[in-house]
């Protein structure tokens, strides 16, 4: 079942900045990754969704309900955090989570009082004096403390010191064993990679790819990083792989086969004379560099 | 259409604004009671005879002509104005500006249960500003110059001066719910308040500037008028039916307009 559906977004902020023509889905207990540079559009497209600005043309939907013209009612399955944190000043952490809840009618803080816990946030502090940090650990504690069906998330860890961030990772691990819908936009290869089910490269404000990181795991492609200890054996192999990568200066040989390929590779090394031989793992950030190197060589 | 919780947070978080400028326009009623009893009147009418001053600061000679020629004109002008330019920006202009109100939109409440909480707590706020200042000023007044004060006057004086803010708190509100940046919404929401009340003093400077009445807010609230009893309720109404309207088109427009959260 579909949970999250855009189609055909467009905003246009002119000079080529905003979000145009994209179409994606989310499917109930999926983890959505939205990947890009500053700039790109994510953002906006999570604003969008929240029903905070009204798209030139095309639909977004949560729940089947419209962003725009159902933006009170899509709120309350809804957690939001927002990519740039600000929060009411002259109040404390507390206080403010307490007003949240008293304005969601939820009044029910026992989840709030166990991430304020897991996060080891001082609550008492006014809001004014608390480090970024601190400020996005209350802003994520918002996002989650009503237990909602569905968390929008953009950059969710800037701010966080790699504890903290790691403790973000397992929150979320947990919330996705709960079937929990989500779309995580971030810049941060790693976390995207260790949480997300689907994800969508956005650039320019294009979704220019959309991967099944499953497929991303166990491709059949595989990299392998060959170093030789004389230049004898690196030409007799650099003869049968001549499609591969060599470099010369260092005798070293990067040859990509598909896994049919392994039992030929390893015997037509087998004579040779190596110092080491290793699989390069094929990451998201390859996959995104592809993409994004392209365009500086245009 | 009103939320209890968030106007209990409007209330906290702006308390101080309130109780500060109440305490600042109470201070002027009281003073005025106290010190300019009729012979301090007709003493500073001798010494300022024949001078445009002595019509603008005297009146007609009762504490209520002295009340409403100094502070109705000056005071009681001012001081609310910059309180309700201060206030109506903090409403909405400056959460939106800040981004802080990406967080009470996020909850299940409406962009006009949030407007129209907010409409009301500054216009509440004003009421009781006025209703604090006219208990004031009739226990100062018994306190210092007893039946001194003509008590029907004063109170018609505090319901113009009222609506007259309710009238430039729209102003302000309005523009806070129209523009994303406190900046301009200051520029027009505390300009153009400002701008009448320069034009205002104006006027009374000149007589060849009586034109620019047309150009003023402050033309719909002539102490002078009330105090004499010479038909003032048409312009009450004007006051009353410009701040209802600018509200109302404070919060539609926020209703529908891009928010930059």
């Amino acid at each position: 079942m579909q949970i999250i559906t855009v189609k055909n977004f467009t905003k246009d902020y002119g000079n080529e900045k905003g979000v145009f023509g994209v179409s994606l889905h989310v499917e109930e207990g999926e983890v959505y990754g939205y990947l890009g540079p500053n700039g790109a559009g994510k953002s906006t497209t999570l604003r969008h969704l929240m029903g905070f600005s009204k798209p030139d043309s095309g639909t977004l939907s949560i729940n089947d309900l419209d962003s725009w013209k159902d933006k009170t009612d899509i709120k309350k399955d809804v957690g939001y955090l927002p990519g740039e944190i600000a929060l009411p000043e002259d109040m404390t952490g507390i206080e403010y989570l307490k007003l949240i809840d008293k304005l969601r009618k939820t009044n029910d803080l026992s989840y709030a009082n166990e991430l304020i816990e897991y996060f080891e946030l001082d609550t008492q502090v006014k809001i004014k004096n608390m480090s970024k940090g601190m400020k996005q650990k209350i802003a994520i504690i918002m996002a989650f403390m009503h237990d909602p069906k569905i968390l929008l998330l953009d950059e969710p860890t800037s701010g966080l010191d790699p504890l903290m961030q790691e403790k973000f990772i397992n929150l979320i691990k947990r919330e996705k064993q709960k079937g929990k819908t989500i779309i995580l936009s971030s810049h941060i290869f790693e976390e995207i990679s260790k949480l997300c089910d689907r994800v969508g490269i956005l650039k320019k404000g294009k979704l220019i790819k959309e991967v099944v990181m499953a497929d991303l795991r166990h491709t059949k492609n595989k990299t392998y990083k060959i170093e030789f200890k004389n230049e004898n054996d690196f030409n007799k192999i650099r003869d049968l792989y001549p499609s591969d990568v060599f470099k010369a200066d260092k005798n070293q040989a990067i040859i990509s086969i598909v896994d049919e390929e392994i039992n030929s590779l390893i015997s037509n090394l087998s004579s040779c004379d190596l110092l080491f031989l290793k699989e390069e793992k094929h990451t998201l950030e390859d996959y995104f560099m592809k993409f994004y190197g392209d365009e500086e060589n245009v | 259409m009103f939320s209890i919780r968030y106007f209990s947070y409007l209330v906290k978080s702006n308390f101080k604004f309130l109780a500060a400028f109440t305490l600042v326009l109470c201070a002027f009623l009281i003073v005025m009671c106290n010190v300019f009893t009729p012979e301090t009147i007709s003493g500073i009418s001798n010494t300022t005879k024949g001078t445009i001053a002595s019509n603008i600061l005297t009146g007609n000679g009762t504490l209520i002509g002295f009340m409403s020629n100094s502070f109705y004109a000056l005071m009681a002008i001012i001081f609310p104005m910059v309180y309700s330019i201060v206030v109506a920006n903090r409403m909405i202009a400056e959460p939106v500006d800040r981004g802080s109100m990406a967080s009470f939109l996020s909850t299940p409440m409406s962009r006009h249960k949030l407007t129209i909480t907010s409409a009301l707590y500054l216009i509440l706020s004003l009421m009781v500003m006025w209703g604090v200042a006219t208990i004031v000023g009739i226990t100062a007044a018994n306190a210092f110059q007893p039946d001194a004060l003509d008590v029907d006057t004063f109170l018609m004086l505090n319901l113009g001066v009222f609506l007259y803010h309710f009238a430039i708190s729209s102003i302000s509100f309005c523009s806070s719910c129209i523009f994303n940046t406190s900046k301009n919404s200051l520029l027009i929401g505390g300009g153009l308040p400002l701008m009448f009340f320069v034009i205002s003093l104006f006027i009374k400077l000149s007589d060849s500037l009586e034109f620019l009445e047309y150009f003023t807010l402050n033309t719909l609230f002539n102490p002078s008028n009330i105090v004499n009893n010479s038909g003032y309720s048409q312009e009450f109404m004007i006051m009353a039916l410009i701040g209802i309207i600018l509200y109302i088109i404070g919060i539609i427009w926020f209703e529908r307009k891009d928010l930059p959260l």
